[in-house]
């Protein structure tokens, strides 16, 4: 077999080194061995009939424990394929592509394919959609022609189209939201591939060479890159936001890939138009309408495809309030989509990669476990474990607890930040109310993630949180005015590790002005997508080391 | 574009110009307007209203105070008067921002939001803290609580006085003066009645911010003017404040140091020349305004306040001499009758400090407040110093008097030799806006370094002496006064080094090899010190660990600034100035420390060469003699070196290390000439084999645990044998109760665990963490089998790469403007307070007080005593303290054996009676004496140290 040579990597690849963290295969396959072996330390001791205190609490914290397990087990399957050598795939898909020059003329007898572009848009602004059209008409790799799918029925929407020689689509009745404007889009184009970008997301040109080799597989039905948030680096809230981002496009999208179950994220992502074709298109009952559609494809028997490359950059959540609005989406959508996922007729392994996608918005009800056993322990002296002392207790837990970190350090390539954790923690009762939301079966409503942040002071935007921290500092207050022995501090060090956590979370929203104003002295200026100035890719730009914003 | 000039323009004071860049990006030096009229005319007549305001102010609290202790029962008026204590002590804190304030008002705006936060935040801790604290300061927790409400008002009332200063609006000062009484009486009558002490609390509370109420309008209407820029908030706030400490240090210390009859005596001294301090508390503040009006007004109005201070100090010293002790017993009680000469000299003291405020005030007005902070932080310092071996309210007088004497002096000094014209604001044509220089976006995300918010912070490879110097004097200057103040005796392995120090060299290094455990430099280094000085005093022994211990801060420092940058280094400077166990060991005559410095230069010199790919002859020179220093030392130093070069060959095997060749060769060169120069100890060793193994084989000579929270006396070390080391290693060593308090605060290692998700993990770092942590976890380990190894006193020299990376942390970790600053304050604090208690709570297990013990028999016996002591290891302290008396071991003492001798006494010392063959021992004694016809007459105990006395029945 000749040489295969692929694409150069250069900028991106480098770049995503950089923000995604570079996989270490076998550093953190000995980590996920000693985390397991830590795993049943822990869990040996904890399940032994002599540890039940209170037998409600108990309970409670053994659930949450148990649901943790579940999540580490599937993290650790995921890690595992993460960094996988090529497989036979990957090698056809390369053996076809022979030299650069047949990166530039992906298809089937080396003719140039379509591409149709997407550019969904409901209600955002001139300056934000600009660049991503202008960005999209410079893809090269094949014959790309870009539509601005406009539900907002903007005139001046109309004209950027028109001056940027993109075509302009609307529709007579908007429903459906998103998906419905792609849907109704599939209907009036007609290339055999098309590229979702919102209305934000800037692409490189490099994308379709970057992802259409892996649509040379006839069995894939979309290739998915990360979504990046090219304001990390000036923006706290975006900051964390794209930690957490990164821990998933990062590690677990690799390992995903390797096991076969990336599922599509909405935007960033190339479609072959016969898959949609051949599921109906997006469904538009749903609030996130691309993870069940990636299930109903994989029913189907399409395959999925992943390339861990930053090909396209976006803006993240720049305040609290738009932060927790995009959780609760989210949230809401994976839950509901839970059942769905179950229902599905999926292989098991799939199924299950599903569900654990879905349950992470569960993890909420987890922390709020956490939370009240200092507290009920502080009010009433109940816990729920017994026969045990504190260095007992220290003994088996302690190198779970570090060996957990560590696998996540360590496969996320120290990706995943404090900030991040304690961004996550700060909202977990978005989790508890998505779930209501999803048991109740109250109607999802699509809502856009808003992408300018509308100042820093919001303490309204994290009130659960607040009373949280209330709570926590009342009880503790009560606890000393009790007693101030070993065991009572102990409880209140418990409450105070959450309240730092809580309060490091929602630290943006309850900045004043001022401070926020003094902590954004020092950061970047400008559009930050593509660190260009113009938010336009230039050639040569390489990201060695993110500095994200304080 | 760096640098812009905008055309002159009718701009007000005050005003901005419009200007084309972000305002947050834009260091602008703003336009000077002309000095007010109230502050360019003679500043008599507002001295005159201001202090008349002060003593109407302080003569109706004086009036409040004595109504209500009518109206309190005892026990609430005694609340009160600790919550008026602390609430004082806040109001004078806060009063220190009313210097810059009254320099130039306009920084009263500038400074608002953020004293406001901060003194929120103070509050907020303070009234959280209330059930903690209140029993501890005996106040109602609810009382505690309200002060944390007053803290607000204090910041604010701060501000809104020093605008007045500022504005020349003596009036507004004056009533804000009066109106607190008022206030306290009126809202007093209403709630004391209802709720009694606490009512009276709040009415104090409400008072603080009736008089801010009462400051607001006068401060709207007095004249706006823009004052000094000159000198820096920080420093003219930081000189008044430490000032401030001096007049408060004493009382805090002497309550705790001083026994309760002699803290009583002292409290009633402190009352009155608490009044002459506050006399003149304005005086300073309506000279400082006068900076900006030139050295025409800013001499004579100099002049004039000194000849104010003085005069009040003088007239206040002449009325307490001349007033006659009923009159103390009348105000203060009978118990006060004899307090004259006390009270003179404690009014002269404040009067002096009186006085000093008026000079700091002039070296602000100078520019030269850093000057007075150094001038004033040393006079604390050693007044801290003095009060920590009080025995007696004389003692405690005094320590203030020769601090505010010290203080006066430093700061006519630094007034002679500063030039002679108050530092004016620079009057310029246009205002000149510098942009610092645009980092790009993609520079930003390009930078491999941590980022440096602070750019005035980044590191250069020259010391700027300028910018620094004051900076590093600071610390060393903390440092030192920090390791001058012994607060215990000489301990047991320190006297067997002095007893091995007297012999002549050939006997002292055959007992070392013969006994002892350790390799020869310290006993040599101190065996020189010694015969050069022909001293064994404590000081004089102690002397080369002390200096050793400020040499290491400054090293530290030096090396965080090699490192990292300034920032860290500032940092790390001030950490290892406080770090408990770092004083702990500079004031012991031990080889501690010389291992400290030794491992600290050979970490020093290993990074560098790691850095660097292959290293210099310095850097491996300085490792080989470092190490090879180490092993000198402390044979327990070959752990960590092992460590060291286990990092040279993992250092090797990576692919990431530059010039892997000649770092290999080099490397193999210095393990050589280590060898060589370790060779000579060889023969040395070969005799102390045998010493050693038995001893680490064995527990011999307590190793200062007695402690049930280290778990020490475990046969296996647990998880809180780590704790309890760690926290010794950080915060120092502690009581047992506080012990099991801080060992129950693990869920705080927990959180760093988390917060450490996501750093950045440099070699430097990983380097540092592997020295310092890896020899412990071995000695965690070879604790399975010999339990007492695992023990602080063994990884000591790795304490310093524990408090470089906790330094690291501190700069680093914080990303936000808030947490950069709370983030080391809260560090560097806990650290503090970890020293204060390891320094004067006598319920340290490791503190013996053989001193005092000594000094006890001593006082009460004579050359006919006898002293018995037990157990028997306490020989060479014993002869180091020599009492007069002569001296016996229990286990040799038998009664009946003792001459007649009429009034004979017998002294039973007896130490680490936790040991049951050693209290048995004990036991025994007391009872064949008592058996013997000897009787009991009393019975005095030391920290860890018990004497009882005997004398033969009559």
């Amino acid at each position: 077999m000749s040489t295969v040579t692929l694409p150069d990597l250069r900028p991106t690849g480098i770049s995503s080194d950089a923000v995604l963290g570079r996989p270490h295969r076998r550093r953190a396959q000995a980590v996920i061995i000693a985390n397991v072996l830590a795993t049943l330390w822990y869990f040996g001791w904890l399940l032994k009939p002599e540890r039940v205190g209170n037998p409600s609490l108990y309970g409670l914290l053994l659930a949450a424990e148990m649901f943790n397990l579940l999540q580490a087990a599937g993290f650790w399957w995921t890690l595992w394929h993460d960094g996988r050598p090529a497989g036979r795939r990957q090698r056809r898909i390369a053996a076809k592509v022979v030299d650069p020059a047949a990166a530039q003329q992906i298809g089937t007898g080396g003719r140039e394919v379509d591409v149709d572009v997407f550019v969904p848009r409901y209600n955002e602004a001139v300056e934000v959609v600009e660049p991503v059209l202008r960005a999209a008409r410079l893809l090269h790799g094949a014959r790309v022609r870009v539509h601005l799918l406009d539900d907002g029925d903007s005139d001046e929407m109309r004209l950027l189209a028109s001056r940027l020689d993109v075509n302009y689509i609307t529709r007579p009745q908007h429903t459906g939201a998103k998906a419905g404007n792609i849907n109704h889009a599939l209907g009036v184009t007609d290339a055999d591939y098309l590229v979702i970008l919102d209305c934000d997301h800037v692409p490189h040109p490099d994308l379709l060479v970057r992802t259409l080799p892996d649509l040379l597989d006839e069995g894939v039905a979309f290739v998915q890159t990360p979504q990046y948030y090219a304001n990390a680096d000036r923006n706290a809230t975006a900051a964390a936001s794209w930690s957490q981002q990164a821990l998933f496009f990062g590690c677990i999208g690799r390992g995903k890939s390797g096991i076969g179950s990336m599922f599509c994220c909405g935007t960033n992502v190339v479609f072959r138009r016969s898959a949609l074709q051949d599921v109906g298109g997006f469904p538009e009952n749903s609030v996130t309408e691309d993870f069940e559609l990636s299930v109903i494809l994989q029913e189907r028997g399409w395959r999925t495809a992943y390339v861990p490359e930053v090909l396209v950059q976006g803006l993240g959540p720049e305040d609290m309030a738009s932060y927790v609005s995009q959780q609760m989406r989210w949230a809401s959508g994976c839950l509901s989509g839970m059942s769905r996922s179950m229902r599905s007729e999926l292989p098991i392994g799939l199924k299950v990669q599903y569900l654990l996608s879905g349950m992470y918005f569960l993890t909420g009800w987890t922390v709020l476990i956490y939370l009240s056993l200092p507290v009920t322990r502080i009010l009433t002296g109940e816990q729920p474990i017994a026969s045990s002392t504190a260095s007992d207790f220290l003994m088996h837990f302690a190198p779970y607890f570090i060996l957990s970190l560590m696998t996540v350090s360590v496969a996320g390539g120290g990706i995943f930040s404090f900030r991040a954790l304690s961004l996550a923690t700060a909202s977990y009762w978005v989790h508890i109310a998505a779930t209501i939301k999803a048991l109740s079966r109250r109607p999802g409503r699509f809502v856009v993630t808003p992408k300018n942040g509308s100042g820093s002071w919001q303490p309204a935007a994290v009130w659960p949180g607040l009373l949280t921290c209330g709570v926590l500092v009342a009880v503790s207050v009560y606890g000393l005015i009790r007693s101030r022995d070993a065991s009572m501090l102990n409880n209140v060090a418990f409450a105070m590790l959450h309240l730092t956590v809580l309060v490091t979370g929602m630290t943006t929203a309850l900045r004043p002005t001022r401070i926020a104003a003094l902590a954004m002295r020092d950061l970047p200026a400008g559009d930050a997508r593509w660190q260009s100035g113009t938010g336009m890719p230039a050639d040569g730009v390489v990201i060695t080391r993110l500095v994200t914003a304080p | 574009m760096t640098e812009l000039e905008t055309p002159p323009t009718d701009r007000q004071p005050g005003h901005r110009p419009a200007l084309t860049v972000p305002p947050a990006e834009v260091a602008l030096v703003p336009p000077v307007a002309a000095p007010s009229p109230a502050v360019t005319a003679g500043s008599g007549r507002p001295q005159l209203i201001a202090m008349f305001g002060q003593f109407l102010g302080g003569a109706g609290n004086l009036a409040v105070g004595v109504v209500l202790l009518g109206v309190l029962p005892a026990a609430g008026y005694a609340q009160f008067v600790a919550f008026t204590g602390l609430y004082v002590l806040i109001h004078m804190v806060a009063a220190s921002l009313s210097a810059p304030v009254a320099m130039d008002p306009a920084r009263a705006a500038a400074l608002r939001r953020r004293t406001l936060l901060t003194a929120c935040a103070v509050g907020a801790l303070v009234a959280v803290t209330a059930p903690v604290t209140g029993d501890w300061v005996g106040i109602d927790p609810w009382g505690l609580v309200l002060l944390g409400c007053a803290v607000p008002s204090a910041a604010l009332l701060a501000l809104a006085r020093g605008r007045l200063y500022g504005g020349g609006g003596s009036a507004g000062i004056a009533a804000t003066l009066v109106t607190e009484p008022l206030a306290r009486a009126l809202v007093g009558i209403a709630l004391v009645p209802v709720l009694g002490p606490v009512g009276a609390m709040a009415a104090v509370v409400a008072a603080g911010y009736l008089a801010w109420a009462v400051a607001l309008p006068f401060a709207a209407s007095a004249p706006a003017r823009a004052g000094s820029v000159a000198t820096g908030t920080a420093a003219v706030t930081l000189s008044f404040l430490v000032v401030a400490l001096i007049a408060a240090l004493d009382v805090i210390i002497a309550n705790r140091v001083l026994p309760g009859e002699a803290a009583g005596i002292f409290a009633a001294v402190a009352t009155l020349g608490g009044a002459a301090y506050f006399a003149t508390a304005t005086v300073p503040m309506v000279l400082l305004p006068r900076s900006s009006a030139g050295e025409q007004v800013a001499r004579p109005a100099f002049r004039l306040a000194v000849a104010v201070a003085v005069g009040v100090g003088s007239l206040a010293v002449l009325v307490t001499a001349l007033l006659p002790p009923t009159v103390f017993a009348a105000v203060l009680g009978p118990r006060f009758t004899a307090i004259g000469p006390l009270a003179i000299g404690y009014v002269l003291a404040m009067a002096l400090l009186g006085s000093a405020r008026v000079l700091v005030a002039r070296l602000a007005m100078l520019g030269r407040s850093p000057v007075a902070v150094v001038i004033a932080v040393a006079a604390a310092g050693l007044q801290l110093a003095l009060l920590l071996d009080v025995d007696t309210p004389g003692d405690a007088v005094r320590a203030t008097l020769i601090a505010c004497a010290v203080l006066v002096t430093g700061c006519i000094v630094a007034l002679l030799g500063a030039p002679g014209t108050v530092q004016e604001a620079p009057v310029v044509p246009g205002a000149t806006v510098v942009l610092p220089r645009p980092r790009s976006s993609t520079e930003m995300l390009s930078s491999t370094a941590e980022p440096v918010r602070d750019l005035r912070l980044a590191v250069s490879d020259r010391f700027d002496w300028r910018r620094e110097g004051p900076v590093v004097g600071l610390i060393v200057v903390l440092a030192a006064t920090l390791r001058l103040i012994v607060t215990r005796s000489i301990w047991l392995d320190e006297a067997i080094s002095i007893q091995q120090a007297q012999q002549t060299f050939p006997d002292m290094i055959e007992q070392l090899q013969q006994n002892d455990v350790h390799p020869p430099l310290f006993a040599v280094i101190l065996w020189a010190v010694v015969h050069l000085t022909g001293d064994t005093g404590e000081f004089v022994v102690r002397l080369p660990s002390m200096i050793v211990g400020i040499l290491v801060v400054a090293i530290g420092y030096a090396m965080a600034r090699d490192l990292w940058d300034v920032r860290t280094a500032r940092i790390a400077g001030l950490v290892f100035a406080v770090a408990p166990v770092m004083v702990w060991y500079s004031q012991e005559a031990r080889m501690y420390m010389f291992w400290v410095l030794f491992a600290l230069l050979a970490a020093w010199a290993q990074l560098r060469i790691l850095r660097r790919g292959r290293g210099s002859l310095a850097e491996w020179t300085t490792f080989v003699l470092s190490t090879v220093a180490l092993l000198y030392t402390q044979w327990f130093a070959l752990l960590p070196i092992l460590v060291q070069h286990l990092v040279f060959a993992a250092a090797l095997l990576s692919r990431s290390t530059p010039h892997r060749g000649a770092l290999a060769r080099r490397w193999g060169m210095s393990v050589l000439a280590s060898l060589a120069l370790f060779a000579p100890l060889l023969p040395y060793l070969w005799v102390q084999a045998g010493s050693v193994l038995s001893a680490t084989s064995a527990a011999g000579t307590p190793g200062q645990t007695g402690s049930a929270a280290s778990s020490a006396t475990g046969t296996v070390p647990d998880v809180y044998a780590v704790l309890a080391n760690a926290i010794w290693s950080v915060w120092g060593y502690h009581s047992d109760a506080a012990m099991i308090s801080l060992g129950a605060l693990w869920p705080a290692a927990m959180l760093l665990v988390l917060a450490s998700l996501g750093r950045g993990r440099t070699r430097t770092v990983t380097v540092l963490l592997m020295i310092g942590v890896v020899p412990a976890l071995l000695l965690f380990v070879v604790g399975f089998q010999r339990r007492q190894l695992f023990e602080l006193r063994y990884f000591t020299s790795l304490v310093p790469m524990v408090l470089l990376v906790l330094a690291r942390m501190a700069a680093s970790w914080g990303r936000g403007p808030i947490a950069r600053v709370l983030l080391p304050l809260t560090i560097v604090a806990s650290l503090v307070l970890g020293l204060v208690d390891q320094q004067i709570n006598k319920s340290n297990p490791r503190v013996y007080d053989f001193r005092a013990a000594a000094q006890y028999v001593n006082t009460e016996g004579t050359a006919q005593d006898i002293t018995v002591y037990a157990p028997s290891f306490l020989k060479d302290e014993i002869a180091y303290y020599a009492p007069r008396t002569s001296i016996t071991v229990a286990s040799t003492f038998v009664p009946g054996r003792i001459p007649d001798l009429a009034g004979r006494r017998i002294f039973v010392l007896g130490s680490f009676l936790d040991q049951q063959g050693v209290s048995a021992q004990v036991g025994k004694v007391l009872a064949d004496l008592q058996n013997s016809g000897w009787e009991q007459r009393s019975v005095q105990s030391f920290a860890n140290v018990t004497v009882w006395e005997f004398q033969e029945n009559t």
